[in-house]
C-alpha cells in the first residue's frame, strides 16, 4: 500500500494543476486593441443572431487589427442599454410600419430617429433634405432627395444595410391563397378545400390587440384580420385600395393642392361585429382615442402631424348627423403619405365603447373584447397560448378582391393560431402535422430541410421577400467610433455574402442601402454601400483605415471589459 | 419548540416557522429583481422610435423610487394577496394572480406526472437493486442510477421528441392538447388539469388526448428525477435488510424475496417521504427546462417570458408562488414525518 | 436532526479515532479499491484527472483554433480532419469539445470551493456555539436550499451578467446552503464529544475548539459532497446556457454549444449537440461516482450518528 505520504502528495499535485490551469487562462492579458460588438440572445430577431454575430466578430479581426468581443443581452436590457447610448457598436433590425420608403430613412438619419436607434448620429443637412423629402409627394422630387440621402449615409455610415431576411411559410401543400405579402398576411384569403378551419403555428407572441397599442408584427397583423381601416392592401402588393372608404384621396380629388387636408368618404352603412354603428364621428373618436392617450410604446407618433401632443386633432365631419359619412383631415404639415398610415393598424376605427382612459384590455373577465369589423372576428384568446379567429358573417365588403379573382372573403370560417416557444418545437409540430401551417420563424437550416421533405410530407414552402431590413449600428459619439474611419473600415471588413450563405443558407439577401431594393423605386434604394466599399470585403483598405485611425483605438482599449477574454 | 410536542403543537411550530422561511424568500428575491438592469417600458417600446419619457413612464410606475420605499410597498402589497399587474408584453394590465392561476394548472399536472414516473422507475429500479447487493442487476441499475440525472433535462427531452413524435409517431411532440380545437375540443375549464376536467366530462376521448401529450414531458423529467429515488429507496432497502428486525424475521426461517416486500420495503419506504420535500425544489427547477422544451404553457415559461420582459411584478409573483407551494410541501412533510416518526418532533 | 444519542457514542468515537484526516479517506480509497464502490471512485478519480489534463493541455492537444471558421459549408458531418464534425458556424468541434473542459472545470472550481470557502466556515461557527445566530443563519439557509437552485442561479446571474466568473458566483449561491447544512449537522454531533468537552474543560477557547478540535474531523463528510455538487454544478451551467444567461459567445462551452446546436437537431445534424451533451454526461457521471463511491466507504463510518 501507498504511504499516506504519497498520497498527499498527488492530491497536492492535482489541487495545483486546477489552481495552476485556472489562473493561465483567466490571467491571460487583454488584447491591445479591442472593440465590443453587441447582439440580442433572446431570439428578437429569430435564433440566428449568435451565429451573425460570431461571423462579424471573425470578419473584422481579419483585419489583424482589433479583437472583437462579443456581448449579449436579453431584448429588454438591449433595448433600454441602446437608448441610453450604452452600446457602442451593436446588431439591429427594422419592420416598417408603412409601406413608404420614408419609413427607411427618417427614423435612422434625422437627429430625433437616429437618437431612438442609438446611433445619435446628427447631421443638419439630412435633417433638411429629410423634412422636404417628407412634404413632397412628387416621386421624382423625393428621388432626388433620397440620392443625396443615400449617398451622404454611406460616407457618414452610422450604419452599416448588412441583409435583408426572406420571409417564409410553410404549409400543407392542399392549402390555396398564401402570398408572403409586404404588410399584411392575408388569412381572409386563404382555402384548404375540404376543411372549414385551418390551424397555424408561430413563434411570435403579441403584445395587445388594441389599434391605440399595438405596435409589433405579430399583434398588428392579427389586427389586419379583424379591424379594417380607410385603406386596405391589395392580395398581393403594396397598392391601396378602397376599404372603409369608398374610394383613394387623390391630389385634387380627396388631397387639397397643399397637401395638408384629406377628405375621406366612408361607405354608408357600416357596422362592428357587435352591431353598433361605424360613421365618421366613430373614425374621428378612434383618431383622437389614439393621440390622447397617447400609450407608451405604440405607434401614435405616426400620426404626428394630425395633432401635436396633447393638443386636440382639427377633424371635420361635415354630414353629421346625417349620412355622417365624410371626414376631413387637416394636418399641421403635408404629409406625402397620409394614406399609407391611414392603412396602418394604428388609423383602425373602433367601438365607441372602448376604453377612452387607457388601452382597452383584450380579455376582461373572460370575455373577449377585441371588436373590429373585419373578414375575422377574435372569438378566443389564451395568452401566449392560442387565438381564435372566426368568420364575421356580416362583413361589409366580401367582394373587396372580387377583381383579383377571389369573389368573396373570408373564405374559412376559422383561423387558429397556436403559439410555440422556439422555432425547433414549430418545426416539430408543423413535421408532425400537428399544425397545417408554419408562420414566423423557422432557422435556415430547418426550413433548408423541410424543403427537401416537404414533397414527403405533403408540405410547401414558401419564400419571399420581406421588407425587415438587418444592420449594425454605431454609437457616432462614443470612441472609438466617433471616428468616422473606424466606421469606414468595418463597412469595408464586413462579408455580407458570408452571412447570408453561411447563416442563412441562401435565405436572406445582401443588401448595400437602408432602404430595400424591390419595393420602390431605383431612385430610393441606390446600392451606396456596394458603390462605395465594393461588393465583397476589401481587407487591405479596412486593415489600413483601422491603423490611420488606431490612436483612437487605443485609447479604447481601456473602456473594455477587462474581465472579457478574449480566445484567439 | 416543544420539548415533547404533541402532533399539533409540532405542526402550529413548522407552520409559525414556515413564515420566516417566506420572508427571507422575498426579501432575497427583491433586492435581486430591483437591482436588475433593463426595464419593462424600453421593453414596450419594442425597438421602435422612442417619442415617449421613459423616466415618466417609470414614474408613474413608481420604477425609479429607492429600494427602501419600494420594499414596504412590496412586502404589504404581496401579504395582502395584491400581486399587482402585468408589466411585460404579453399579459400587459392583467392582474398577475390571476394569469399565475391560469398557468399554475399545467405546471401541477406536469409535476403530477413527473413524481408518478419518477416513483415507479425509482422504487422499482431501487428494490432490483436493493435486493441484489453487488449482483449485476444491482450494478446495472446503480449505473442507471448515476448515469440518468446526470443527463441535461433539455437534451432527454429533446432526445425523447424525436424517438417517440418524430420517429414513431407515438406521441405528439409538444403542448398540453392537440392545436386545433374544431376537431379536438379541448375539456371544459373547471380545474385547469386537463386529465381531470376530461374525467369530470366523462370524456374518454379527451383524457387520451391530455395524457399522450402529458406522456413525453413527465417521461423527461420523471427519468431525470428517477435516479434520486433510486439512489435512497436501495440505500434504505439495504440498511432495513440488515437490521435487527429483519434479522430476526430471517431466523424465523421467513424466506428472503417475502422478508424484502413485507419488512424491508415497507420500511424503506418511510425516509423516501423525507426526501420528497427536496425532490420538489429539484423538480420545479427541472420543469422550468422541461416546460420550454415541450412548449408546455405553465409557470416555467411564465417566469422566463417574464424574465425576457422584465415583467417585475410577473417575476415577483411567480417566484413568490414557488416559495409558497415549496414552503407549503415542506410542512406537509414535516407533519407527515412527525405522524409517522415521533422522534423527529424533537 | 443530527443529535448523538448516548448509545451512539462509542461509535463515533471510533469514528472519530479512525477519521482524524482526509488522508483517512484515501487509505480506505486503496483499501477498497475492488468492491464497487471502489471501482466507482477509482473511475471517477480518472475521469476528472484526465479532464483536468484536457484542460490544461487544451492548447497542444487541439487540431485548431476553437473559434476558427472553416469556410467550407458549416455542418461538416466527423471526418478524419474534423474528428468531432464542424458546427453551424463551421468551427472544429473536436477544438472546442478540448476547450469546453477548460470552461466547465473554472465554474466548477469556481463555483464549488467559493462555496465551500463560505459554507463551511459559517456552518462550523453555527453549529458550535448555536444560539440566536444560528437559529437566523439556518432559517435563512433553509430558506434558499428549498428554493429550486436553478431558478436562484437564473435570477443571480441575470442581476450579475454573463461570464465564467459570473456563472461561477450564481453556483456558488446555490451551493453555500448545502455546505452549510452539511457542516452544521456534523458539528452538532461532534462538538458534544468527551474530547471535545475535555479540550474546553482544559480551557481551549471557542476558536480553538472550532478549528483544532471539530473542523478537522467534519471535514471527513466534504468530499462526498463536493463530488455531488461539483456533478450539479456542470449541469446548472449547462441549464443557465440554454435559458439564455450563462456564458457569452464564443466561449467554447459545452452547454453553450449544445443549447445552440439542438435547433439542428430535428434537420439531420447529431453530431454538433451529441459531442457536447456527450462531454457533459462523461465529466458528470464521473463526478457522481467519486460521490457515490465516497458515500458508500464513508459512510458505514458516519452512518450510526447520522439521524
Amino acid at each position: 500500500m501507498l504511504s499516506r505520504t504519497v498520497i498527499l502528495a498527488i492530491v497536492v499535485i492535482v489541487i495545483l494543476a486546477v489552481g495552476i490551469g485556472a489562473a493561465v487562462v483567466l490571467l491571460r492579458p487583454a488584447p491591445a486593441a479591442s472593440i465590443t460588438l453587441w447582439y440580442n440572445s433572446t431570439g428578437h430577431y429569430g435564433d440566428t443572431e449568435p451565429a451573425v454575430a460570431q461571423l462579424i466578430k471573425a470578419q473584422i479581426e481579419a483585419t489583424g487589427k482589433v479583437t472583437v468581443n462579443l456581448q449579449s443581452e436579453d431584448w429588454a436590457s438591449y433595448r433600454a442599454d441602446f437608448a441610453k447610448g450604452n452600446l457602442p457598436f451593436f446588431l439591429l433590425g427594422w419592420y416598417p410600419d408603412y409601406f413608404d420608403t420614408d419609413d427607411y430613412v427618417s427614423p435612422f438619419y434625422s437627429t430625433a430617429g437616429a437618437q431612438s436607434e442609438g446611433a445619435f448620429y446628427t447631421n443638419a443637412t439630412m435633417d433638411k433634405w429629410i423634412t422636404n423629402e417628407t412634404a413632397s409627394v412628387d416621386p421624382t422630387v423625393r428621388g432626388a432627395y433620397f440620392q443625396q440621402l443615400q449617398t451622404q449615409s454611406a460616407k457618414d455610415v452610422p450604419y452599416i444595410p448588412l441583409w435583408t431576411t426572406n420571409a417564409h411559410v410553410v404549409y400543407d401543400s392542399d392549402i390555396t391563397g398564401v402570398f408572403l405579402h409586404p404588410v399584411v398576411f392575408k388569412y381572409f384569403i386563404m382555402n384548404k378545400p375540404g376543411f372549414d378551419h385551418i390551424t397555424v403555428g408561430t413563434t411570435d407572441s403579441p403584445t395587445s390587440f388594441d389599434p391605440a397599442l399595438a405596435y409589433d408584427y405579430f399583434s398588428t397583423n392579427i389586427i389586419n384580420q379583424v379591424f379594417d381601416t380607410l385603406l386596405v392592401y391589395e392580395p398581393t402588393n403594396g397598392t391601396l385600395l378602397p376599404g372603409l372608404a369608398a374610394q383613394v384621396p387623390t391630389v385634387g380629388n380627396g388631397i387639397s393642392a397643399d397637401g395638408k387636408t384629406y377628405t375621406f368618404q366612408l361607405r354608408p352603412g357600416l357596422t362592428f361585429t357587435d352591431g353598433s354603428s361605424l360613421n365618421a364621428t366613430t373614425v374621428k373618436r378612434a383618431i383622437q382615442r389614439v393621440i390622447s392617450l397617447n400609450l407608451q410604446g405604440s405607434a401614435e407618433f405616426l400620426l404626428e402631424q394630425v395633432a401635436a401632443l396633447g393638443k386636440t386633432p382639427t377633424i371635420d365631419t361635415p354630414n353629421c348627423p346625417g349620412p355622417c359619412t365624410t371626414i376631413v383631415f387637416h394636418l399641421l404639415q403635408p404629409v406625402g403619405l397620409f394614406n399609407q398610415i391611414m392603412a396602418f393598424s394604428v388609423a383602425a376605427p373602433v367601438p365607441w365603447w372602448y376604453n377612452q382612459t387607457g388601452a382597452q384590455q383584450d380579455v376582461v373577465n373572460g370575455n373577449v373584447k377585441v371588436t373590429g369589423d373585419g373578414p375575422y372576428s377574435l372569438t378566443s384568446l389564451t395568452s401566449n397560448q392560442q387565438y381564435v379567429l372566426q368568420k364575421n358573417t356580416n362583413y361589409y365588403n366580401p367582394g373587396l378582391y372580387s377583381a383579383f379573382g377571389i369573389p368573396t372573403i373570408p373564405i374559412l370560417s376559422k383561423i387558429i393560431i397556436n403559439r410555440y416557444s422556439d422555432s425547433s418545437s414549430l418545426k416539430l409540430a408543423i413535421q408532425t402535422h400537428q399544425i397545417n401551417m408554419a408562420y414566423r420563424t423557422l432557422n435556415p437550416t430547418d426550413l433548408t430541410a423541410l424543403q427537401g421533405s416537404a414533397a414527403s410530407l405533403n408540405l410547401k414552402v414558401d419564400i419571399g421577400t420581406s421588407p425587415q431590413i438587418r444592420f449594425l449600428v454605431f454609437n457616432v459619439k462614443t470612441a472609438p467610433f466617433n471616428d468616422v474611419r473606424v466606421r469606414q473600415a468595418i463597412a469595408y471588413a464586413v462579408d455580407r455574402s458570408s452571412i447570408v450563405s453561411n447563416v442563412f443558407h441562401g435565405f436572406a439577401v445582401t443588401l448595400y442601402s437602408m432602404v430595400p431594393p424591390g419595393f420602390f423605386g431605383p431612385d430610393y434604394s441606390s446600392p451606396v454601400f456596394q458603390t462605395a466599399y465594393g461588393s465583397s470585403p476589401d481587407v487591405a483598405k479596412a486593415t489600413s483605415l483601422f491603423s490611420a485611425a488606431s490612436l483612437a483605438i487605443s485609447l479604447s482599449m481601456f473602456q473594455t471589459d477587462a474581465l472579457e477574454r478574449n480566445w484567439l | 419548540m416543544p420539548k415533547q410536542g404533541s402532533l399539533l403543537a409540532y405542526t402550529v411550530s413548522r407552520l409559525i416557522l414556515a413564515l420566516p422561511t417566506l420572508l427571507v424568500l422575498l426579501t432575497v428575491l427583491f433586492l435581486v429583481l430591483r437591482i436588475l438592469p433593463g426595464d419593462p417600458i424600453s421593453a414596450l417600446e419594442a425597438g421602435r422610435r422612442s417619442t415617449r419619457d421613459i423616466a415618466a413612464d417609470k414614474a408613474r410606475l413608481g420604477l425609479n423610487l429607492p429600494w427602501w420605499v419600494q420594499y414596504p410597498v412590496y412586502l404589504s402589497q404581496v401579504f395582502s394577496g395584491n400581486f399587482g399587474t402585468s408589466l411585460g408584453q404579453i399579459y400587459l394590465g392583467q392582474p398577475v394572480l390571476q394569469v399565475i392561476l391560469q398557468k399554475l394548472p399545467a405546471t401541477i399536472e406536469l409535476a403530477t406526472g413527473a413524481m408518478l414516473v419518477a416513483t415507479l422507475v425509482g422504487v422499482g429500479t431501487g428494490i432490483i437493486a436493493g435486493s441484489r447487493r453487488d449482483r449485476p442487476p444491482d450494478i446495472v441499475v446503480r449505473l442507471y442510477g448515476s448515469i440518468i440525472w446526470v443527463i441535461p433535462v433539455f437534451w432527454l427531452g429533446l432526445m425523447l421528441q424525436l424517438v417517440f413524435a418524430v420517429g414513431l409517431h407515438w406521441f405528439p411532440p409538444n403542448l398540453r392538447y392537440e392545436p386545433d380545437p374544431v376537431f379536438f375540443p379541448p375539456p371544459s375549464h373547471l380545474t385547469g388539469l386537463y386529465t381531470l376536467d376530461s374525467l369530470l366530462e366523462g370524456r374518454i376521448d379527451k383524457l387520451a388526448i391530455s395524457l399522450a401529450h402529458l406522456a413525453l414531458p413527465s417521461l423527461t423529467l420523471g427519468l431525470v428525477l428517477s435516479g434520486f429515488f433510486t439512489r435512497t429507496v436501495r440505500a434504505n432497502l439495504l440498511r432495513t435488510i440488515n437490521s435487527d428486525y429483519v434479522e430476526a424475521a430471517r431466523a424465523r426461517g421467513i424466506r428472503e424475496r417475502y422478508i424484502v416486500y413485507r419488512y424491508a420495503f415497507r420500511n424503506a419506504l418511510i425516509p423516501v417521504v423525507t426526501i420528497l420535500g427536496l425532490q420538489f425544489a429539484i423538480l420545479f427547477a427541472g420543469a422550468v427546462l422541461t416546460e420550454r422544451t415541450f412548449s408546455w404553457d405553465g409557470m416555467g415559461t411564465l417566469l422566463l417570458t417574464s424574465i425576457d420582459s422584465r415583467d417585475y411584478p410577473m417575476i415577483q409573483g411567480t417566484v413568490i408562488v414557488y416559495a409558497i407551494i415549496i414552503v407549503a410541501i415542506s410542512v406537509v412533510i414535516d407533519v407527515i414525518n412527525g405522524f409517522i416518526d415521533p422522534r423527529v418532533r424533537y | 436532526m443530527g443529535i448523538v444519542k448516548p448509545a451512539e457514542a462509542e461509535d463515533t468515537e471510533k469514528l472519530v479515532r479512525s477519521s482524524s484526516s482526509i488522508g483517512t479517506i484515501l487509505n480506505l480509497l486503496l483499501q477498497d479499491r475492488r468492491t464497487l464502490a471502489g471501482v466507482l471512485s477509482w473511475v471517477g478519480i480518472g475521469v476528472l484527472v484526465s479532464f483536468v489534463v484536457i484542460a490544461i493541455f487544451a492548447y497542444p492537444l487541439a487540431p485548431y483554433d476553437p473559434q476558427r471558421i472553416f469556410l467550407t459549408p458549416p455542418n461538416q458531418p466527423p471526418s478524419l480532419q474534423h474528428l468531432m464534425g464542424t458546427d453551424d458556424l463551421g468551427r472544429d468541434l473536436f477544438s472546442r469539445m478540448l476547450y469546453g473542459a477548460r470552461t466547465s472545470l473554472e465554474i466548477m472550481t469556481i463555483g464549488v470551493f467559493l462555496a465551500l470557502a463560505i459554507g463551511f466556515p459559517i456552518g462550523l461557527v453555527s453549529g458550535y456555539l448555536g444560539g440566536k445566530l444560528d437559529r437566523v443563519l439556518v432559517l435563512v439557509m433553509d430558506s434558499v436550499y428549498a428554493f429550486p437552485g436553478l431558478l436562484l442561479a437564473a435570477m443571480v446571474a441575470l442581476f450579475l451578467g454573463k461570464g465564467v466568473f459570473n456563472v461561477g458566483i450564481a453556483i456558488t449561491v446555490i451551493y453555500v446552503p448545502t455546505y452549510f447544512r452539511v457542516t452544521r449537522n456534523q458539528t452538532l454531533s461532534v462538538r458534544e464529544e468527551t474530547y471535545v468537552d475535555a479540550a474546553r474543560a482544559l480551557g481551549a477557547g471557542n476558536w480553538t475548539v472550532i478549528w483544532s478540535y471539530i473542523a478537522y474531523n467534519v471535514l471527513i463528510s466534504i468530499p462526498v459532497v463536493f463530488s455531488l455538487s461539483a456533478a450539479d454544478a456542470i449541469l446548472t451551467a449547462a441549464g443557465l446556457s440554454f435559458l439564455g444567461l450563462g456564458l457569452e459567445r464564443p466561449t467554447p462551452d459545452w452547454g453553450l454549444d449544445l443549447s445552440d446546436a439542438q435547433k439542428f437537431l430535428t434537420s439531420g445534424v447529431w453530431w454538433s449537440s451529441f459531442f457536447p451533451g456527450v462531454m457533459i454526461i462523461i465529466l458528470t457521471v464521473g463526478l457522481s461516482f467519486l460521490g457515490e463511491g465516497l458515500n458508500d466507504i464513508v459512510n458505514p463510518l458516519l452512518r450510526k450518528e447520522r439521524a
